[in-house]
């Protein structure tokens, strides 16, 4: 019934905003205020009916409708009701809703915005806005896996559950502040093509698409940075930023947008660069759009990103003729995008924007090329077998991509330091003597910060092993050194200006009176302290520890057994737990502690640090569902959990406990309910150093006696899931006497200031966000 | 001068010089671009003789059901495509990812040993698993 509901609402979706298409083109060619008025209520319906589809398939989510296939595939009845909600976002087809509805949530909000406006100047974008909503729509109506509500005939006997990888705190927020970052691109892009189109490209239309861009630049930013902490926190192999091509597909519109909003201020102060903006507006807008394509058409191997979508070829179709209708349109206009003056100088800051505008450009396409060669070289391969599939690893991205990157960081400290139209020679040495200075000693000086984590190298190791990292440092300091520097004149003009203030509101007031200024040198600040933790990957290190560990004997049974919940050991034979509580007794649990005889686990040291790993602990985990209602787990869902409890010594001083695990979680097939295999997890510890973090992941556990890992999650099962004794007899003793196992372990210098730097980022950003300060009058 | 030719000189001056400094950077011993073959067509270059003893490659097969055998990090497994397959030897350096499993598709990332038995140092695994895929199968 809600699917029936969902489908119908996306069906009218579509037909309202083929409506909305006709009745804008209809507004502009009569210049009817009673048709765009029609428009905006068309363009609000297109909201409501989306809203209607995404409550349908929410509340099938919630109430696990097993008939319809989304649900199956994302949700089960045990996933947390919470859970359930954000498996909206796990699968293609429902994101693919969810990405449509926050469309139409944001055109809307512009039209309600909007509404004062003299009619006669939104319809142009109403159009535009509403050809996105239409073939948004189009494919949600007609390809089937952008449809979330196919329904089966019968309703299956138990859902898949949510993939394991999405149980994180961030990966609830990650995809919905992507999306929002992602898709809110149209409205400053609509603003743009409507402005052009109506031949109106005055300062209003300038604020309004400055801070529409400026908002999604912020939340596109802010989600790809909640993507790196997932990646870190909760895939286990040590890093945050691999160059994965979904990585790239967001980063690519990100690079575009950073270069706008700083050539949108170049325009706005000096009627420069006006062409420019536009285009750059189109391809940050363009490329979101092929960033979507990117991660949903299955066109690259990569392992995370959607599988084969349908909707891939006319996908890519709309993305071409899109990008080269609206070409030609700024081609058209390009009369009223002449430039109001020229480039006087090249120590300008029009100079230093325009210079850092090329660079940003220049890395993206060079991401864009790297992430097609596979695709490109694919497709000629397949006509000419004889040209070689190629793909670009991890390696070109850090030897070509980084420097690239450095090069804009560089320029980004000396932008804010040259002068409007000219810069004296005087006036410009004298700007950057300091900073520039400073930035030179910091790279000299950067070996000693990595004296510290890498002790026993020479001065001259640690410089020339670390060259990318120490010119990163000096950079730092060149920002840091001349942002204060910038700060500071800014301010003693304020005192100037208004000597009878007292100096802490001057303080404050110089800021807030030019905030986009001088918070977007704060914003900047944010980004150096990121940088700053991206240099510690030039000493970032890793290693394998193995450590030796025993099958669990009777004295030590009797140690460990009370540390888990459900244990209790008797005569050497494990006994499930009895507590009174019918549903903890009826889902009493073995678990298994692996230890050594002493007490006192196994010891390596490594970089100065000793791990020891205390225990190694196989136990399954029950739904809080099953334990609650007093029903027996079965097995399809029951989790198992690989357990390693590890102890961080520095010296004689116990740092902490690290607790990294592997759980299993189990695979069903949906007809019968019966387990198909089960798809195990990772989960890191993180144990936080005030410079580094010393990051443990539980790796793989070696039967020592049969040299070869044994099959610890089906022998779990087997021991809980036993018939009768015997069975249970025979899956105990199939349990390795004495166990290796190994820890990956890394040494994640300054790491920290990524976290720190992108929270300063972000917030930093808000404030220029939010109206207040400067001048209070704002229009959107 | 006029000011657009001194912008490109200089534009041209800074992009040459970071890329003469990267291209020079790139000799940490990974490459940075890789071909990658079908399983099939890399046996068949392999034996035409083809591919140059000991040159990186990437290849795409299933991991063959049966035929896993993991040792510590280590893991030796058969990958299978077209009716084609190839043990491989897997040094374990980034240890066993999750997605490693019978039936997965790999991505291997390494060299055709002496004995007929090609060395991976790198896998990339996306399972065949029915999250990703809405499709009705």
């Amino acid at each position: 019934m809600l699917a029936t509901l969902g489908v119908l609402a996306i069906i009218a979706s579509f037909a309202v905003s083929t409506i909305n298409i006709v009745l804008s083109a209809a507004a502009i060619r009569r210049r009817d205020d009673r048709l765009v008025q029609t428009v905006r209520y068309g363009l609000y319906s297109n909201f409501f009916f989306l809203a209607a589809a995404l409550i349908c398939l929410l509340g099938a989510l919630y109430r696990t409708d097993l008939q319809v296939f989304y649900v199956v595939n994302h949700s089960s009845a045990t996933t947390d009701p919470f859970y359930k909600l954000t498996s909206l976002w796990a699968g293609s087809s429902g994101s693919y809703l969810f990405w449509n509805f926050l469309n139409a949530a944001f055109t809307a909000l512009y039209v309600f915005m909007n509404r004062h406006r003299p009619k006669g100047e939104m319809p142009y974008s109403f159009l535009v806005l509403a050809i996105i909503a239409a073939f948004f729509s189009f494919i949600g109506a007609f390809f089937h896996d952008a449809q979330p509500f196919r329904t089966l005939s019968e309703p299956m006997a138990i859902g898949r559950g949510l993939n394991p990888l999405l149980l994180h705190w961030a990966m609830i927020i990650h995809p919905p502040i992507l999306y929002v970052g992602y898709v809110s691109f149209s409205i400053p892009f609509a603003i743009a093509m409507g402005g052009l189109l109506a031949g109106r490209l005055d300062a209003d239309w300038l604020k309004t698409i400055r801070r529409w861009s400026l908002f999604s630049w912020f939340f596109l930013g802010t989600g790809i940075c909640l993507g790196m902490k997932w990646a870190y926190e909760e895939l286990g192999w040590g890093g945050y930023w691999a160059w994965d091509p979904v990585e790239n597909a967001s980063f690519m519109p990100w690079l575009f947008c950073t270069a706008f909003i700083h050539s949108i201020i170049v325009q706005e102060r000096r009627g420069m660069l006006k062409l420019w903006n536009v285009v750059l507006m189109h391809l940050t807008y363009h490329f979101t759009l092929l960033g979507t394509w990117i991660t949903r058409s299955g066109i690259l191997d990569g392992p995370h990103s959607f599988a084969n979508a349908e909707f891939g070829i006319p996908f890519i179709i709309f993305i071409i003729i899109s990008a080269g209708v609206y070409l030609a349109i700024i081609v058209d206009r390009r009369h009223v995008l002449v430039s109001e003056a020229k480039l006087e100088s090249l120590t300008s800051k029009e100079t230093g924007f325009l210079l850092n505008n090329l660079v940003l450009l220049l890395i993206a396409l060079m991401i864009f090329a790297a992430v097609m060669t596979e695709p490109v070289t694919k497709w000629i391969n397949s006509y000419d077998p004889s040209v070689e599939v190629i793909i670009r690893k991890q390696a070109w991205y850090n030897s070509y991509v980084v420097p690239f990157g450095l090069l804009v960081f560089f320029l980004m400290g000396l932008g804010p330091l040259l002068s409007w139209r000219r810069t004296t020679l005087k006036g410009f040495y004298n700007s950057i003597l300091w900073p520039l200075s400073a930035g030179v000693a910091g790279v000299f000086a950067a070996p000693f910060l990595y004296a510290y984590f890498k002790p026993g190298l020479s001065y001259g190791q640690l410089l020339g092993d670390n060259t990318g990292g120490c010119i990163t440092v000096g950079i730092v300091v060149l920002v840091f050194t001349g942002t204060l520097q910038e700060l500071y004149r800014g301010y003693r003009a304020r005192r100037t200006g208004f000597p009878q203030e007292s100096p802490w509101r001057s303080g404050v007031l110089f800021i807030v009176r030019n905030k986009r200024r001088y918070v977007g040198y704060i914003v900047h600040i944010g980004l150096a302290i990121m940088f700053l933790g991206f240099s510690g990957r030039a000493v970032e290190e890793n290693t394998k520890l193995t450590f030796f560990m025993q099958k669990p004997t009777l004295s030590m049974q009797a140690r460990s057994g009370k540390d888990i919940s459900g244990l209790v050991f008797a005569d050497g034979n494990v006994v499930p737990e009895k507590t009174g509580d019918a549903g903890r007794e009826n889902n009493a649990r073995f678990a298994v502690v692996y230890g050594s005889e002493t007490g006192v686990g196994d010891k390596q040291y490594w970089r100065g640090y000793t791990l020891e790993a205390r225990r190694l602990v196989l136990e399954p985990e029950f739904p809080q569902r099953n334990l609650n209602a007093g029903i027996r787990t079965p097995n399809v869902e029951a989790r198992i959990h690989l357990r390693g409890d590890f102890i961080l010594h520095k010296g004689d001083e116990t740092l902490g406990v690290l607790t990294s695990w592997r759980t299993f979680h189990p695979q069903v097939d949906p007809g019968s309910a019966a387990m198909q295999g089960s798809q195990p997890s990772s989960h890191p510890a993180i144990h936080n150093l005030w410079l580094e973090d010393y990051y443990v992941q539980l790796g793989s556990i070696l039967d020592l006696n049969k040299d070869k890992n044994p099959d610890l999650e089906r022998i779990m099962r087997n021991i809980n899931y036993a018939p009768n004794e015997e069975a249970w007899r025979a899956a105990v003793d199939q349990l390795p006497e004495s166990v290796e196992i190994t820890a990956r372990v890394w040494l994640n210098p300054l790491i920290k200031l990524v976290w720190i730097g992108a929270v300063f980022l972000g917030l930093s950003t808000l404030l220029i966000i939010i109206p207040a300060g400067e001048k209070k009058n704002f229009t959107i | 001068m006029n000011i657009k030719i001194q912008f490109s000189i200089l534009f041209a001056a800074l992009i040459g010089a970071v890329y003469f400094f990267s291209a020079g950077d790139e000799q940490s011993g990974q490459l940075s671009a890789m071909p990658r073959y079908q399983l099939h067509e890399y046996l068949e270059k392999n034996d035409a003789g083809d591919i140059a003893s000991g040159q990186m490659v990437l290849v795409m097969g299933n991991i063959k059901p049966g035929t896993i055998k993991l040792k510590g990090e280590t893991a030796e497994f058969e990958i299978t495509l077209n009716n084609k397959s190839m043990p491989v030897y897997y040094d374990g350096q980034d240890g066993i990812p999750d997605t490693f499993k019978p039936g997965a598709q790999a991505l291997l990332e390494g060299k055709m040993g002496k004995s007929g038995i090609f060395k991976a140092h790198k896998i990339q695994t996306k399972c065949a698993s029915k999250y990703s895929q809405d499709t009705v199968q």
